[in-house]
């Protein structure tokens, strides 16, 4: 993996050996439809004061990222998890920010998964 | 919801994890790889709820789950008779040892901290089900 790459592919090339494109589909398709939402939620509870709820829903985002190696929104997210966990409200741009990462990260994780359909090896998971 | 052909010489693996990622992975490894039947819920109430339904081999708790955790499922999972030596791991993401250490104080077998290699997780499970089973007779 190449350092201060938004994305390790090794954790999708792993999925890819044990159940093949459909698991890899299956895995980023569930990515997709819970993680977002999780993003809209944590500004809304960024912007309404609420850190509890900015923790809980950064911790999800954190345990998600993770399991597919997007390394920068696991980042972003275990930051605000932490800081809210003290008590502390993002500062006004790190939820949109961090929204703005999980689009991409979503986006990531297709490309990652076409190169692995490709046959071309290991994808590099260099910044785009 | 359950995962994975029931049969009468299929382990039983109890799964509670809140994340639909982290579950799809691991439920699919069970299941599809390891050739386990799956139990899997989102919430500490649903898990103690299968765990007196179902006869289970081991359980696969995260620590943060919404409502009960995954340590108050541990918790009461070790008080019943029937679960005191249940194989249970404990899910947990990095910067949480003390997590860790007071799941070990309440009884876990073993934890793995995300993000983990699915193949460990089926490789620890399956050293902590091989301890549990009598010795084969010489």
């Amino acid at each position: 993996m190449d350092p201060g790459a938004p994305i390790d592919p090794a954790f999708l090339s792993d999925l890819y050996e044990v159940g093949g494109d459909e698991l890899v589909q299956d895995v980023i398709a569930t990515f997709a439809a819970s993680v977002p939402p999780r993003a809209d939620a944590l500004q809304r509870a960024a912007a309404d004061g609420q850190a509890p709820q900015v923790a809980a829903a950064a911790h999800a985002i954190v345990s998600a990222a993770a399991m597919v190696g997007l390394v920068e929104v696991e980042m972003l997210a275990r930051v605000l998890e932490d800081r809210a966990r003290g008590g502390t409200l993002p500062p006004t741009h790190a939820p949109a920010r961090l929204d703005r990462a999980v689009q991409e990260g979503v986006r990531l994780l297709q490309q990652v998964a076409r190169q692995l359909r490709g046959g071309d090896g290991p994808p590099s998971g260099a910044r785009p | 919801m359950t995962h994975g052909a029931a049969g009468p010489d299929r382990e039983v693996i109890l799964v509670a994890e809140d994340d639909p990622v982290t579950a799809k992975i691991v439920v699919y490894r069970l299941s599809r790889d390891a050739g386990m039947e799956v139990i899997h819920v989102a919430d500490g109430e649903a898990a103690l709820e299968a765990a007196a339904q179902r006869t289970l081999a081991a359980a696969i708790l995260d620590i943060r789950l919404p409502g009960l955790d995954g340590l108050g499922v541990l918790a009461r999972l070790r008080a019943s008779v029937r679960h005191a030596r249940l194989p249970i791991i404990m899910l947990t993401s990095l910067g949480t040892e003390t997590d860790i250490i007071r799941g070990f104080e309440l009884g876990a077998d073993d934890y793995v901290v995300k993000p983990f290699s699915p193949a460990e997780l089926v490789a620890r499970l399956h050293r902590l089900l091989r301890r549990r089973r009598p010795p084969n007779p010489a």
